[in-house]
Order: structure tokens, then C-alpha cells, then sequence
């Protein structure tokens, strides 16, 4: 008796509560749900500007009277914040421009997880590592050994990075001697976009991503 | 009832405080008497200081600019030249370190002493999740100063969160870190480390306490001996936090005098390509495991894994071990494992340490952390068929220090063990070495050596025990 009672007592406080669960589920559901779209939100370009005119800036770099061989030159593009190095290795290289076609100019972030490497010259012993010699003109990552052969297209000859890094493509005027930046070949450079992604477009709109373009006032950096 | 070193008016005081807020019917009731021991602190230290670090950090606001071109300067200039602010920053590194120190220390004994057990389980998820916040402290403060080491080594781990599959790498990273620029990076680690991780803490302290308040200190591992006394919060309890807490200051103080902080170099591209990164202590380990040569390239999504894995079930213990034996000693498969993760870290965090940026061919990792698992459980077994539970007892209140003694006591045996120790750990690398070349002379005589005098270590292990364990008999 006193259990039925109860039941019957309770019955619209139950229902009450499981309204409340039910509802307050539902909303946290879709509080959730709209939080979640604006937390994955990545921008896949600058909003302020149309991906139809995405386009790669176009940098004069410095002139090949000014340049010694095997002092790298550093600059930045195509962003402020995504530096590369310029170096004149003294012979014929692939991806080479100039009177000799030995000038080559690479992303320094290594492909394997975004260190800043240094160019080193045949022979020559990176800081971080006294005992290690470079077999040939190339790119030495401190952070695990990544080596870029500068004179084959930065081909990986040693430590993890599973691909080459990107090299900038460079214009050279014959009547000058000027040498500009005029875009940066495949793969993205490394922490913009998806690593390792090759198609032009996605290239051009990923790499442009994450800084401000470089201007001809920015784009050095010191050597 | 008058409260002992209290005139009238004080304790009238004391009283009319206490009959509102009533401290002494919850946070500061008497406390059992096993609970006047070191290991039942270390959550309470963490939180000593986790409050200096509030301290400290509040201080250095005042002079931290977080932006990309004056977050090295202005850190350069607390150092060089706010009065007492190479001490304030010292002390925030050294405080960080002891706190994630504590963490490790903390969550160590809680895992071997069972203190996850029912009905505790809850508290021991709480404080993983604290755990975790303090090693995203750590992560995001390494940031902040703008050196080439920290920046360096948190772009490694920000590129490492983005080889995450899929979608998950991407968002994570952006999360993190934002849309890709420095600028973002820095803003998002200061916001994190500022704000969000403080609140999240202070969220988790406080449910913990509640949670302490409602279940106490956890009985020792090893059964109570004889009946509890309750010992009064004042002045008993209070005096001996407040010993430890002077302490833990005074070191803290002291050695942050000794050792003040040098700043490296300010970040850029330059300075970068010059510098082997490599993580703060705690992380090393971690570090060490993902330069194995197995997990350099795609296979680091399988660390990663593996890693989040037994995070998870290290997060879900309670839930998995439900005996209701807390003894380490009777619990021989958890307390082998517990060992051997321990070890490891140690192992790694050395190895790590003194191999920046090398990668380690797959032969030596398995060697070397498989060579640990089996030396432990070998060692573990032995001591569990024995039925000697003295090596395993090692938390057990009291006789920690009466074991710590024993070297001093058998001095000859001691020797002995040293020595046997020099012979098998050089036997051991030099084994270590020619796995590269093996099937030499040199090979098996080195690895006969190290097995040899290892076996004659346990021995002497066993023989120190033993007449550790008559004396504790003879008391």
C-alpha cells in the first residue's frame, strides 16, 4: 500500500525529471555540436582575400656580383615568417640558375618535424655535431640529423625527413645579374597545410597561410 | 576547551571565525597518526607550489610583454636588470620542476601503495587530468621566454601533434597553436599558460579536496599496526606541514640563489639552425623514444598511438586493477610493471639526455628497454618466489629508512655490490657496443660477464634483505 503510494506519488516528479534529462541533453548536444564546428574551423586561406587572387610575390633577392660562393644567404619568403636560404655552391646543381647554374635557394624548415637547419659546405662540420662532415654542399638539421643534398634538389641523403624540402624558384635576368623569388615549388612548406602535399594549388594557397607575405623591405633577414 | 598557546582573546577569536566558516569540522579535523609521513605530502607540497607559482608568475607579468619581438627582451630584462628578478624567475623555473617532480613522486607512490583503490578511484582520474595540466604548464611556460632552445623544441612537438591522421593533426595544431604564424603561436601557449591551465587546476584541486575531505588519507599499503591514534590539526598537524612547507621553500630559495637561471640565446632562423633542441627533463624521455629509428617517419603516428594508449589506461587503473589487495608486495604483476615503467623513464630520460638529436638504431632500443623489462622482472621474480618482501616494501612507512641504513650496516657486502655493479654496467655497454658487430669473443665475453655478475648482485641484493629483515625482526 505505502509502495504504491509511493509510485503513483512520485510518478510526475519522475516524469518532470526526465524531461529535464532529456532536454538538457538535447541542448548540450547542440551547444556542443556548435562549439565543436567553431573549434575545427581552419581557415584554408586569408578570409580577407579571395582565393582567385592568391599569387606568389615576386622578390628581387640581391644581384650575383654580391655573391661569394658557399656563403648562404638568408631571406624570408613567401612569408615573413617561412626563411629560406640562398647559396651560390660553385658548380652546376639542379634546380640551379645564375651564369653557372649553380645558385639554389631551399626552405630551411626540415620536412620532419619544422627545425630551422643551416647550409653546410662540402667538408665543413655543423655546430651541433663537430665529428659529422658534410659529404657534399648541403643542409644539416641539428634537431636529428636530416641531411639535404643542395646539389641534387635537396634530396634526403641521411636522418629521417621523408621528403626533400621545397625550393624556392628563383628568376635570374642575364642583363642585370638580378635574381628574384618568384614562387616555391612542391611539397608545402613544413607546418603549413597538410605535410608533404604537391598540387599547385594546394601549394600556393597553403604556403601563403600562417604570416604576412613578404614585401621587398622584409625579405632579408641577414645572413 | 582551551586550545594549547592561545590566550583568551585569540582563541574567542579562533572560535567566533571557526562557528562560521567551520574549518574544524571538515579541512582541519584531526588527521590519523600514519598520515605524519613525507609520502602523504607530496600532494600537498604540489600545492604549495603551485601557489608560489602564481606568485612568481603574477610578479613577472608585470614586465612580460608576450609578443614575437619582446618576449626575449623583456624576459632579459627581469633577469638583468628588475631588481630581484633573476631570483623571481629562478624560483618559477625551480618551482616548476619541483612541481612536476612531485606530480611524478606522487603519482609513483599512489600507484604502488594502491591508493586508486576503492573508493579513491575518482581521485586517482582527478589527478592524472591534474597531471597532465601540470606537464601542459610545463610545455606552454618553456615557450614564453622565446630562446632558441624552447622555441626550437615546441616547434618539434607542435610538428609532431600535427602528423596526427587524418583531420585530427590539423586541428589539434591549430588548436595548440593556431593558424601557423609565430605570432599566434606565442599568443595562444601565453593565453594557455595564463589562463586556461590555472583555471582547469584550480577546477581539479578543489574536487579533489572535496573528495579527500569525504574518503582522508588512504590507510598504509601494508595494513594498520595497531590502533589508529587521531592526532589533533593543531598544532600537531599544522606544525608538521608547516615544517615541511618551510623546507620545501628554504631549498627551493636556496638553490635558486646557488644556481640562478641564464637565459640562451634569443630565436632566430640563424641561431635556430645552429642549436640541437632538446625538451625540458621531464619530457625527455618521451623525446628519447620518438628518436628510436622505428619511429622516425610514419611510424610516429604508431608511437603517438601507442603513447595516448597507455595514457589512457594509466588514466582508467582503477577501473582495470579491482582486487581489493593493496599490498605491493602481494601484487606481484602490477608492482613488476610499475617498476619497469619506472626504470624506464629514468633510463630513457639519461639516455635522452646525453644523445641530443642522434637517433638511435632500432638494435640498441630493444637491447636497452628490453634488456630493463627482463633485468626487472627477473629481479622481481626472485624476490616474490623468496618471499622476501623487503625490496618490495620499499614505500612501507617506517622501515624506508631503517633500509636505507643497510648499506652503512654491511659495509663489506655493500662493497661487494658496487663493485659488482661497475663490472656488469661496463660488461653491459661494451655488450651494448659490438651488437652492431656480433658472434665476436668480445661479445659473448661481455655478455657472460654482465649475466654473471648480475646474477651475483641479486644475490648480494638478497643477502643485504636478509639481514635487514632479522634486524627488523630483533626491534
Amino acid at each position: 500500500m505505502k509502495r504504491k503510494r509511493n509510485e503513483t506519488g512520485n510518478a510526475s516528479r519522475r516524469d518532470f525529471l526526465k524531461i529535464l534529462l532529456a532536454a538538457g541533453s538535447a541542448f548540450t548536444v547542440a551547444a556542443g555540436a556548435s562549439v565543436f564546428r567553431f573549434l575545427t574551423y581552419i581557415p584554408t586561406a586569408n578570409p580577407n582575400q579571395p582565393a582567385t587572387q592568391l599569387a606568389w610575390p615576386r622578390i628581387k633577392l640581391g644581384n650575383t656580383n654580391s655573391l661569394e660562393p658557399l656563403i648562404p644567404l638568408r631571406f624570408n619568403y613567401p612569408l615573413v615568417n617561412t626563411p629560406n636560404v640562398l647559396v651560390k655552391l660553385g658548380v652546376k646543381a639542379e634546380n640551379g640558375v645564375g651564369p653557372d647554374e649553380d645558385i639554389v635557394a631551399y626552405s630551411i624548415i626540415c620536412q620532419h618535424l619544422g627545425c630551422y637547419f643551416g647550409f653546410q659546405p662540402s667538408g665543413s662540420s655543423p655546430p651541433c655535431d663537430t665529428s659529422f662532415q658534410a659529404p657534399v654542399a648541403e643542409g644539416y638539421c641539428c634537431c636529428h640529423g636530416g641531411q639535404y643534398d643542395f646539389t641534387q634538389g635537396a634530396k634526403v641523403i641521411g636522418g629521417p625527413p621523408p621528403r626533400p624540402v621545397p625550393s624556392v624558384q628563383l628568376e635570374y635576368d642575364a642583363a642585370t645579374g638580378d635574381i628574384y623569388a618568384v614562387a616555391m615549388s612542391p611539397p608545402t612548406i613544413f607546418g603549413h597545410g597538410p605535410p608533404g602535399a604537391t598540387d599547385p594549388q594546394s601549394v600556393l594557397s597553403y604556403d601563403l597561410q600562417g604570416g604576412d607575405v613578404v614585401t621587398q623591405d622584409t625579405s632579408f633577414s641577414g645572413a | 576547551m582551551r586550545r594549547v598557546g592561545m590566550s583568551r582573546t585569540s582563541q574567542k577569536v579562533a572560535e567566533w571565525i571557526d562557528s562560521r566558516v567551520g574549518l574544524t569540522n571538515t579541512m582541519l579535523r584531526p588527521g590519523p597518526d600514519y598520515s605524519l609521513n613525507l609520502f602523504y605530502w607530496l600532494g600537498a607540497l604540489m600545492v604549495m607550489a603551485f601557489i608560489l607559482q602564481g606568485i612568481t608568475g603574477l610578479l613577472m607579468l608585470l614586465y612580460y610583454t608576450p609578443t614575437v619581438t619582446e618576449a626575449y627582451s623583456s624576459t632579459l630584462f627581469i633577469v638583468r636588470y628588475v631588481p630581484l628578478g633573476s631570483l623571481i624567475e629562478t624560483i618559477h623555473l625551480y618551482s616548476a620542476y619541483a612541481m612536476i617532480l612531485l606530480a611524478f613522486m606522487h603519482l609513483i607512490r599512489g600507484y604502488f601503495v594502491s591508493a586508486q583503490k576503492k573508493p579513491r578511484e575518482f581521485m586517482w582520474v582527478v589527478g592524472m587530468l591534474m597531471g597532465l595540466v601540470v606537464l601542459g604548464f610545463g610545455l606552454t611556460g618553456y615557450l614564453l621566454p622565446w630562446t632558441v632552445v624552447s622555441k626550437s623544441a615546441t616547434d618539434v612537438t607542435i610538428g609532431m601533434i600535427s602528423l596526427m591522421p587524418g583531420q585530427l593533426g590539423p586541428a589539434l595544431k591549430f588548436l595548440i597553436a593556431g593558424p601557423g604564424s609565430d605570432a599566434s603561436e606565442l599568443a595562444r601557449f601565453f593565453d594557455l599558460h595564463i589562463v586556461l591551465l590555472p583555471a582547469v587546476f584550480v577546477v581539479l584541486v578543489v574536487f579533489k579536496m572535496y573528495m579527500f575531505e569525504i574518503h582522508g588519507a588512504a590507510e598504509p599499503a601494508t595494513g594498520l599496526k595497531g590502533k589508529v591514534r587521531d592526532i589533533p590539526w593543531f598544532p600537531n598537524i599544522f606544525l608538521y606541514f608547516s615544517m615541511l612547507s618551510a623546507i620545501f621553500l628554504a631549498l627551493l630559495i636556496a638553490v635558486s640563489a646557488v644556481f640562478p637561471i641564464s637565459l640562451p640565446p634569443e630565436f632566430t632562423p640563424a641561431t635556430a639552425s645552429t642549436y640541437t633542441p632538446q625538451p625540458e627533463w621531464y619530457f625527455l624521455w618521451i623525446y628519447q623514444i620518438l628518436k628510436f629509428s622505428v619511429f622516425e617517419g610514419p611510424w610516429i603516428t604508431v608511437a603517438l598511438g601507442l603513447a595516448t594508449v597507455s595514457l589512457a589506461l594509466l588514466i582508467l587503473l582503477p577501473f582495470l586493477d579491482r582486487r581489493s589487495e593493496r599490498n605491493p608486495a602481494r601484487r606481484l604483476i602490477y608492482t613488476t610493471l610499475g617498476v619497469i615503467v619506472v626504470v624506464e623513464v629514468v633510463v630513457l630520460t639519461i639516455w635522452g639526455y646525453f644523445t641530443p638529436g642522434q637517433v638511435i638504431p632500432d638494435s640498441d632500443a630493444a637491447i636497452i628497454t628490453g634488456g630493463v623489462a627482463v633485468v626487472i622482472s627477473i629481479i622481481s621474480w626472485i624476490t616474490y618466489r623468496t618471499r622476501n618482501q623487503v625490496a618490495l616494501g620499499l614505500m612501507r612507512a617506517g622501515s624506508f629508512a631503517a633500509f636505507m641504513a643497510t648499506p652503512f650496516r654491511a659495509p663489506a657486502l655493500t662493497g661487494v655490490f658496487v663493485i659488482l655493479l661497475a663490472v656488469s654496467s661496463s660488461s653491459f655497454a661494451t655488450f651494448v657496443n659490438l651488437i652492431a658487430s656480433p658472434w665476436s669473443t668480445m661479445f659473448f665475453s661481455s655478455l657472460t660477464i654482465a649475466v654473471l655478475s648480475f646474477l651475483a648482485m641479486v644475490f648480494v641484493v638478497r643477502q643485504l634483505a636478509v639481514s635487514h629483515k632479522l634486524r627488523e625482526v630483533q626491534h
